[in-house]
């Protein structure tokens, strides 16, 4: 893919060029990417962007603690101290996806999304693809900025499911993640999250990650802690995530006019609950990553 | 390896993408031929039943690593369908299965599947 400013897509920098020689000490750090865009708030109406009208109440399967207590899985790191974001039709709650999955009739909730253009949801890998049973095709539906039983930007499909060989045919949690080519254009509205990679060490760097887990059914919560180790493919943090968080944006906030990406600017697609090194862990975005979604959109 | 003339350098960086640092990545979707299936995971299938042994429809399933050190579980919300049949799929290893529903947890039930294996879980709700 070329990455020749003239042909690149709007909003993206080119910093400095990188040869993605990590094990180089004294190799020049490069960084590049593109800055988050805000959209333009709750429409009128979403079938304006190809999105479909969710009447209130729609009922998606999931489930909430009636006691709002701690879920108590390996995930939640320490004590449970997620907050919810209500209401979600501020940026980025907005550019926030809830993914759901329908199986025999049932419509549940599966994973969590962000917005990454018009009409690009990005993801966990293991959201769109089972390496089991193969592609989610069909069964997938895309809700931005759900907020419990209310869905201000409708809900829209998927026209491509999008991985890559890492994952679809390797099975490399490192490789996990993914996206979907949406049948709409509600990022237009949503707003977007900005990306950069960086050869930098991100040790120490702010993470928030924003999505739906599975105990909170349907609703946005949030959590911010920071990146606890990195690896050339992997970012590990502490953030508190359960079940449905898969696909989350792992994101740092960025001051105006930062080099690369400024605004909500993802660093990691969140995939993992706690592993070995007793973190929660997710995809690194690198420079040949920021290149493949770039042309996803 | 060297750097050379500007532009050569802006179209080398997609190939060294893929080349110099030997971790470059394909995108694969399901417009193209889809890659076969593996079996390196292990599957879990089981069933959430009540006190009376009727299935569980809806209850929230959560496996958690026994492994030491513990094996990474992906973050997906998996939940019990009407039939309160429910699947896992996961690195190979020995998990602690629960089920929730309506805050309340039943008895964690072990199990543990190699790779290409299936195995059976039978969680309770009180």
């Amino acid at each position: 893919m070329s990455t020749a400013s003239a042909g690149a897509p709007k909003g993206v920098e080119l910093g400095t060029s990188d040869t993605g020689a990590f094990s180089t000490a004294a190799a020049v750090t490069g960084l590049r990417g593109v800055s988050s865009y805000e959209g333009t708030g709750v429409p009128a109406d979403v079938t304006a962007y190809g999105a479909q009208r969710v009447p209130a109440g729609h009922k998606v399967q999931g489930y909430e603690s009636p006691t709002g207590d701690d879920f108590g899985t390996q995930s939640i790191i320490g004590a449970d101290n997620r907050v919810r974001v209500d209401p979600t039709t501020s940026f980025p709650a907005r550019a926030t996806v809830l993914i759901t999955r329908t199986v025999n009739g049932v419509e549940r909730q599966h994973c969590t999304g962000w917005m990454f253009g018009a009409s690009l949801v990005l993801t966990a890998g293991h959201c769109v693809y089972n390496q089991t049973t193969g592609w989610y095709t069909g069964q997938l539906r895309f809700y931005p900025g759900a907020n419990g039983t209310s869905f201000p930007y409708g809900s829209c499909t998927a026209a491509t499911l999008r991985s890559n060989t890492g994952w679809t045919t390797d099975g490399s949690a490192d490789a996990d993640y993914g996206g979907a080519t949406l049948n709409c254009s509600i990022g237009n509205t949503t707003g977007w999250y900005g990306a950069y990679w960086t050869t930098a060490s991100l040790n120490g760097t702010s993470t928030t990650v924003q999505g739906y887990p599975g105990d909170k059914a349907q609703q946005q919560w949030t959590h911010s802690d920071q990146v606890r180790e990195s690896s050339s493919l992997r970012l590990y943090y502490d953030n508190d995530t359960v079940g449905g968080n898969s696909g989350s944006s792992v994101h740092t906030v960025r001051a105006s006019g930062s080099s690369g990406c400024s605004g909500r600017c993802s660093l990691a697609f969140h995939a993992y609950g706690v592993g070995s090194n007793g973190h929660n862990s997710g995809p690194r975005i690198t420079e040949s990553r920021f290149n493949l979604v770039i042309g996803w959109r | 390896m060297g750097r050379a003339h500007p532009a050569k350098t802006v179209l080398l960086i997609g190939l060294l993408a893929f080349g110099a640092c030997g971790r470059g990545e394909t995108g694969s979707s399901d417009a193209s031929t889809p890659p076969s299936p593996t079996t390196a995971q292990a599957t879990f299938t089981g069933v959430v039943l009540d006190g009376g042994g009727r299935p569980v429809d809806g209850a929230l399933v959560q496996p958690k690593s026994l492994d030491h050190p513990p094996q990474p579980v992906p973050e997906l919300a998996v939940f019990s369908g009407p039939d309160g049949q429910f699947a896992w799929h996961l690195t190979p290893g020995r998990y602690e299965f629960s089920a929730t529903k309506e805050g309340r947890t039943g008895t964690p039930s072990e199990a543990t599947a190699a790779a290409g294996g299936t195995e059976r879980v039978e969680l309770r709700l009180p």
